[in-house]
């Protein structure tokens, strides 16, 4: 398929505001998660939170839309000069032309949820109003954000659990090949929330430390809370508006060569035990890149730290990649953070491609002795060219996409 | 973008099956709304018929209507169902049990929350495994879903299966977020006309004011438009009843349309009523 260029980027979750707080806190090994003190939640579990939304409103113009979601949005926005280079995209192509796509699970239902215990005694009524659309319906944070960035170009939320913000970046393909649209805001956002934590609790899914993805020990998740962005154009809608070579020190590295997505057809909550779907959407991923299974440099896994998950993956990635492939999964830095899953492992492959890092996963003491993937423990530093990123999710929702890194020879030729 | 209806499925009050609708649209009789149908879900396993909220009932309904109605291996289609929030049920279930002391809520329920819970049941049902996307914007979801489904149509070159769908909620969320009824529509979407082929669709979303979304002429249907989302469908399935070819706006987002010429195929297929009679048992995916 026809690459796209991820020609910004930002991401905001546990391990701090911006893109470089992620990176650093890669290279240095340090986690994001800590033992739960969100609300008065009394589950014996960590969380990856981020730190402050509590008060960092949105601005006054999007008061209706006040909820922890979107300010997890905002405050994710306002990082690493994303606002100015989608306002200079929206210069380019005229904001019409300019799409935003977004990926979340539960939207803001918190605000709903502490509704609720607010409710009249005498008659069950909600305090209102409740701007439950502006809040909580799952369009909520893609008509914030694309409020928040003047944009009028198609708006669509997709919902699909965990792998949610990974499917934005194959919508977001399709528009812009069909020509509904020059270039995208594709993006993911999920906040902590009580139905969350309790309905993963009510799952057993829920692991009482750290998570410790594909440790022999692994037992359960850990929840957090991230948002993502990347704004995503065509080389040659740049090339015909004089942006290639790109000036120094607004270098794109990071291209989207592949997506992939299917289902597994097996189970709501259990993927299938030899990871067929997840097989399926790794091959597709593959095969719109134009990439033999060789030829990816490292798989960030979806990596959740649930027994069955794990063992799912690992099953999938061995029966495609062999078992020499570096892989890892990062989400022992940020936790599980569902819905935005997608987006912050798609801008960690972006990182990875950036600065040649393959992290070790963090928290895996012992591989589990089953596996037979090359899961990777500790961090090296190699060039990276390409990165294959899973995310699967409740329904059996698979999506993978493949990155790779723009060559300066792709900069003159597009 | 050109694409192909191959098969329409409908639900609403006093309306079960496209024929329903389409007589009424035609003008044969007039719209007097009605009780629910029953739900036509036997296609779901026995466990999973058991777990299935409403807005599963419904979804799944109306995916095998379009299937069925198409003629296609309901394996074949990629799934896009578009909905402004899913269960209502489920969800206002879920948020008063977190308002309780003890904060217990069942992981079906859990599970049956998520957006793409429906997409997960029918899947499941006909051993599908292409992609599955649930997607929503509030009021806009039907032209949303449409495009999403017509830009998968275009870009893929496949089918897609879109349902639009929603349910009500309960007290107290029914006062913030008013949705009047149950409604939901499907379309099976093709790249190239088959035989089965029943209409040409050219889509395009329109930035110059084009005026407002087309409305129902019919007084009780023009209401159904304004008071469920899934229903702004309504002036496409207009379009879709008629002999001739017309063309139709959906609302989109504020200023903007999707504008849908509608071009009548007439086939051998129509000539035979059972490619329409989707509401047999025994006609089952």
């Amino acid at each position: 398929m026809r690459p796209l260029w991820l020609t910004a980027s930002t991401m905001t979750n546990a391990l701090g505001r911006g893109r470089a707080a992620t990176l650093a806190a890669l290279e240095a090994r340090r986690t994001g998660l800590a033992p739960c003190d969100f609300l008065d939640v009394d589950l014996d579990t960590w969380v990856g939170r981020v730190a402050g939304l509590e008060d960092l409103p949105v601005i006054d113009a999007l008061d209706d839309y006040d909820c922890r979601n979107n300010r997890l949005a905002q405050l994710a926005l306002r990082q690493d000069g994303f606002e100015a280079a989608v306002a200079a995209a929206r210069s380019r192509y005229g904001a019409d032309r300019v799409a935003v796509i977004m990926g979340t699970s539960t939207s803001g239902i918190l605000h709903t949820e502490l509704a609720f215990r607010e409710r009249d005694p005498e008659t069950g009524a909600l305090p209102a109003p409740l701007h439950y659309r502006e809040t909580h319906e799952l369009s909520s944070v893609a008509e914030f954000t694309r409020r928040y960035l003047g944009l009028t170009g198609p708006t669509l939320s997709i919902s699909t659990a965990c792998s949610s913000s990974a499917k934005v970046f194959a919508s977001a393909w399709r528009l812009i090949e069909t020509g509904l649209c020059d270039a995208a805001v594709v993006g993911g956002v999920d906040s902590l929330c009580l139905t969350t934590l309790y309905g993963f609790a009510s799952l057993e899914l829920v692991a009482p430390g750290p998570c410790r993805p594909a440790d022999a020990e692994r037992d359960g998740i850990s929840i957090g809370e991230a948002a993502g962005f990347a704004l995503l154009e065509r080389p040659d809608a740049r090339s015909e508006r004089g942006l290639n070579p790109p000036v120094e020190g607004e270098r794109p590295t990071t291209a989207l060569l592949g997506y992939g997505e299917s289902v597994d057809a097996h189970h709501m909550s259990t993927p299938h035990p030899e990871g067929l779907g997840a097989r399926l959407a790794m091959q597709a991923a593959l095969e719109r890149a134009g990439l033999a299974p060789s030829a990816i440099d490292y798989i960030n896994l979806h990596g959740t730290a649930s027994r069955t998950n794990d063992s799912a993956e690992d099953k999938a990635v061995s029966q495609l990649f062999g078992h020499s492939v570096p892989c890892s999964s990062t989400k022992g830095w940020t936790g599980h953070t569902l819905g935005a899953a997608g987006i912050t492992e798609a801008l960690i492959a972006s990182l990875c491609i950036e600065h040649g890092l393959i992290p070790g996963s963090l928290n895996t003491e012992t591989v589990d002795p089953d596996f037979t993937s090359a899961i990777q423990r500790d961090n090296r530093h190699q060039p990276v060219h390409y990165v294959l990123s899973n995310s699967f999710g409740f329904g059996g929702n698979n999506a993978s996409l493949v990155f790779g890194r723009i060559a300066a020879a792709d900069e003159v030729s597009a | 973008m050109k694409l192909y209806v191959d098969g329409i499925g409908l639900f609403a009050p006093g309306l079960h099956g496209w024929a329903d609708l389409a007589a009424i649209l035609r003008g044969e009789r007039r719209y007097e709304g009605g009780e629910l149908p029953a739900f036509d879900h036997a296609v779901l396993p026995a466990t999973e018929r058991r777990r299935a909220g409403k807005s599963i009932k419904l979804a799944v309904d109306l995916a095998g209507q379009a299937v069925r109605a198409a003629g296609i291996d309901p394996t074949e289609p990629a799934i896009v169902f578009a909905s402004t929030t899913g269960d209502t049920e489920v969800l206002t279930d879920i948020c008063a049990a977190l308002a309780t002391e003890d904060r217990m809520i069942s992981p079906m329920r859990f599970h049956n929350s998520v957006h793409n819970a429906a997409s997960g049941y029918w899947t499941i049902a006909v051993g599908s495994r292409q992609p599955a996307n649930a997607i929503a914007l509030h009021e806009r979801t039907a032209a949303a879903g449409l495009l999403e489904a017509a830009v998968q149509v275009v870009a893929e070159g496949i089918p897609v299966l879109l349902a639009v769908y929603d349910i009500p909620f309960p007290p107290p969320l029914n006062a913030a977020e008013p949705i009047a009824t149950v409604f939901g529509a499907s379309l099976l979407l093709r790249p190239e006309p088959t035989t089965h082929t029943l209409a040409e669709l050219t889509i395009e979303r329109t930035k110059e004011d084009g005026g407002a979304a087309d409305t129902m002429h019919d007084p009780e249907l023009e209401t159904l438009r304004r008071g469920v989302p899934a229903a702004r469908i309504l002036p496409l399935l207009q379009a879709l009843a008629g002999d001739s070819g017309t063309t139709v706006t959906l609302d989109y987002l504020a200023g903007q349309c999707v504008r849908i010429a509608v071009m009548p195929v007439r086939t051998a297929a129509h000539n035979n009523p059972n490619n329409q009679a989707n509401q047999t048992p025994e006609a089952q995916p």
